[in-house]
C-alpha cells in the first residue's frame, strides 16, 4: 500500500529558533603524542598542516592562552591516560621576543610540577614564527605568500594606511587579514585559510614547524603503543 | 573527618590510597573502576568490628538471600568476592587517617577452631578430614579505633547458615550507604523519624521543593500497618513519595542520609541518578547545608560532568571550599586516583578537559 504521510507545516521565522553550534565533546587523550596549541585559529591551522603531512600519532588541543598554560599542564595532567602520553609539544606565538616566549614556556612547564629531565612526558617547544623571530602565526602565513603577486598591493594599503596616519598596531595580521580578503572562500582568520588550502604548504616559510611536527610524530614509541591504558 | 583512606586487598583495591579528602568528595571514574566499591571500603571501615555489615554490602549488590547448605557455597556467597582476586588467604586492611589519629578494620578468614558438624561431601565431590569446619569457616574482623583497646568479631559459616559472634563491637563513626538503585522506604521513615526528633531544624521539604515545586506538606503516615513519607502535591490527598518520581525518592533518601550520619560518613552510590540537569546546582547547595548543619563528611559517586560541574560552582562561592573531586583509573591492571582540587577542576571544566 501506498500510504503518504502528510508533508508538515513549514514553520514561520518566528517560530524557528537559532541553531546552536553543536558543543564539543571534552578532550580525551588518544594519542602518545599532545601538541598544545594557542587559541583555536592556531588549532585550525595546525590540524590542517598536519593532516598535510599526514602525521598520525599528534592529536592537537587548544589549551587557550599563554597566561593559562601552567594550570592547564597542571590540569591536563590528571586526565585519564596522561600516563601514556610520551611526549607533549606546545606551539605559542613569539610575540616581542622568541627566547622570552620559549622561557615563560619552560616557566609554565616548571610551575605545573613537570621536572625538566623526566623521561616521560618530553616537551618539546616551537616558537612562531620560526623559533627565532618575533611574530607569531600570521607572520609565517606572510612569509610563505611573499611570491604572491598581490602582495605588493597589500603592502601599499599600510603605507596608504599611515600616509593617512591610521595606526596599524599589528602589521603582520593586518596584511594577512588583507591578503585573505581577497582570496575565494575567504572566511577572515588563518586557520580557516589553512582548512581552504590557502597557504602554500611547500613554501621554505614552512620548513621549521614543518621539520618540528615531523619530530614530534617520529617521538612515539617504537611498537605497541594502541593509545590506550594497558 | 577521614583525612585519608587506604585500602589493601579489598574487590578491585590490591593496594590504594586516596589523600587530600574534603568534607564532600564526589568520586567519578569509568564504569567498573571500582566506584561503588571504594563506598562499600569506607562503610566497612567506619563499621569497624560489626562484622553483620559484611552482610549488607552484600545486600546493596543485590545478594539478598544466603542458603545454607556446603561450606564452599556460604563461602563463595558470603565473602569470596570481598577479597582482592577472590583469594581468600590475604587480609583485607582498611585504614583511615582522621584527625585524632589513625583507626584501621581488617577482615581475615581463620578458623573458630569449633568444629560445627560432619560435612556430607557429595556437594563438592571433596572429603574434609577431621570431620567438620575447620580452616576458614569464619570471617574475622579486627578494629583498632584512635584511642581505646582492639575489638574482634566473627561472621561463622555453619551448614545451618550464618551467625555473628562479637564482644561488644565498636562502631567508630556512624555511616549511612545509599545505594544506586535505593528502595529502602522503611530505613527513610525511621531517619526522617529521627530528624523530627531531633533539635536540628532541617527543612526536609524545603529540599525536595527543588525537584517537586508544588509539595506543600510532607509527612509520615501508617496505611495498612506499612509507614511510609508521604507528600501533598495538590491532587486531594496525598501521595507517597516514592510514587512522585525517581528524582523526589532519591533526593528524599539522600538528605536523610546526611541527616542521620550526624559526625559520620553519609555514602551515596550515583548521587545524580533521577535528577534533572537544571536541579543540580540547588541541589548541591542542599547537600552543602545538610553536611555543615550535621558534620557529616559526604562520599558520592557520580558519572554525571555536570554534576560535578554544579557541586564545583557551588562550593566555588564559599571561602573554604570544602570538596574533592576525585576519579578513579584503572591502569596497568591498578586502580589509581586523581584529585582535582578547586584550581584544577575550574580549569578543566572551563577548558573542557574530560574529568570523568
Amino acid at each position: 500500500m501506498n500510504r503518504r504521510r502528510p508533508k508538515p507545516a513549514a514553520l514561520s521565522s518566528e517560530e524557528m529558533l537559532p541553531v546552536e553550534p553543536r558543543p564539543e565533546a571534552p578532550v580525551t587523550i588518544v594519542q602518545p603524542v599532545l601538541l598544545l596549541v594557542e587559541g583555536k585559529d592556531c588549532e585550525l591551522f595546525t590540524r590542517a598542516l598536519v593532516s598535510h603531512l599526514k602525521l598520525g600519532n599528534i592529536q592537537i588541543v587548544n589549551f587557550g592562552g599563554v597566561e593559562e598554560l601552567g594550570q592547564y599542564l597542571k590540569t591536563l595532567s590528571l586526565s585519564r591516560r596522561f600516563e601514556t602520553v610520551k611526549t607533549i609539544g606546545i606551539l605559542r606565538d613569539a610575540e616581542r621576543s622568541a627566547a622570552d616566549a620559549r622561557r615563560s614556556v619552560e616557566g609554565s612547564i616548571s610551575a605545573a610540577g613537570f621536572k625538566s629531565k623526566a623521561r616521560s612526558p618530553r616537551f618539546q617547544v616551537f616558537i612562531l614564527p620560526d623559533n627565532k623571530s618575533p611574530g607569531m602565526l600570521e607572520t609565517l602565513c606572510w612569509r610563505s605568500v611573499k611570491n604572491d603577486p598581490f602582495i605588493p598591493c597589500v603592502e601599499e594599503l599600510l603605507v596608504c594606511a599611515e600616509k593617512h596616519r591610521v595606526e596599524v598596531k599589528n602589521p603582520d595580521k593586518t596584511k594577512t587579514c588583507a591578503f585573505l580578503a581577497t582570496r575565494p572562500d575567504y572566511k577572515g582568520l588563518v586557520g580557516r585559510a589553512a582548512q581552504k588550502g590557502v597557504w602554500p604548504w611547500s613554501s621554505p616559510a614552512f620548513e621549521a614547524i614543518r621539520k618540528f611536527l615531523e619530530g614530534l610524530d617520529r617521538s612515539k614509541p617504537a611498537s605497541g603503543f594502541t593509545g590506550l591504558p594497558h | 573527618m577521614l583525612k585519608s583512606i587506604s585500602i589493601t586487598g579489598f574487590k578491585c583495591f590490591d593496594r590504594f590510597a586516596i589523600d587530600d579528602l574534603a568534607q564532600v568528595n564526589l568520586i567519578g571514574g569509568e564504569n567498573n573502576v571500582g566506584k561503588s566499591a571504594l563506598l562499600e571500603a569506607i562503610f566497612l571501615l567506619i563499621s569497624g568490628a560489626n562484622v553483620g555489615n559484611v552482610l549488607k554490602i552484600n545486600a546493596f549488590r543485590g545478594i539478598t538471600e544466603i542458603r545454607g547448605g556446603e561450606l564452599d557455597h556460604l563461602r563463595e556467597q558470603v565473602w569470596s568476592h570481598l577479597f582482592s582476586g577472590f583469594d581468600a588467604h590475604r587480609k583485607i586492611q582498611l585504614a583511615a587517617v582522621e584527625d585524632s589519629g589513625e583507626l584501621k578494620t581488617t577482615y581475615d578468614v581463620h578458623s573458630t577452631g569449633r568444629p560445627v558438624r560432619k560435612v556430607d561431601a557429595t556437594g563438592s565431590g571433596e572429603t574434609r578430614p577431621n570431620g567438620g569446619f575447620r580452616r576458614g569457616d569464619a570471617l574475622r574482623v579486627e578494629f583498632t579505633p584512635t584511642k581505646g583497646k582492639k575489638s574482634e568479631a566473627h561472621l561463622v559459616l555453619s551448614p545451618e547458615g550464618i551467625r555473628t559472634e562479637s564482644t561488644e563491637p565498636q562502631v567508630p563513626l556512624r555511616g549511612v550507604f545509599v545505594t544506586s538503585r535505593h528502595r529502602d522506604s522503611a530505613s527513610d521513615v525511621e531517619r526522617f523519624g529521627r530528624l523530627q526528633l531531633s533539635h536540628e531544624r532541617f527543612e526536609l521539604m524545603e529540599a525536595l521543593r527543588i525537584v517537586e515545586p508544588r509539595l506543600t506538606d510532607v509527612a509520615t503516615i501508617v496505611s495498612g500497618g506499612v509507614p511510609m513519607i508521604y507528600g501533598d502535591i495538590g491532587l486531594g490527598r496525598k501521595l507517597p513519595l516514592s510514587l512522585m518520581g525517581e528524582g523526589v525518592s532519591r533526593l528524599c533518601a539522600t538528605v536523610l542520609a546526611i541527616a542521620d550520619s550526624r559526625d559520620g560518613c553519609a555514602l551515596i552510590d550515583e548521587i545524580e541518578n533521577g535528577l534533572h540537569y537544571s536541579v543540580l546546582r540547588r541541589v548541591w547547595e542542599v547537600l552543602r547545608r545538610a553536611c555543615q548543619t550535621f558534620n557529616v563528611q559526604l562520599f558520592a559517586t557520580t558519572h554525571s560532568r555536570e554534576c560535578a560541574a554544579a557541586a564545583h560552582e557551588v562550593f566555588s562561592e564559599t571561602s573554604d571550599y570544602n570538596f574533592a573531586y576525585c576519579r578513579l583509573d584503572r591502569v596497568n591492571g591498578e586502580i589509581n586516583v586523581k584529585t582535582f582540587d578547586r584550581e584544577t577542576l575550574d580549569t578543566a571544566l572551563r577548558c573542557n578537559l574530560e574529568t570523568r
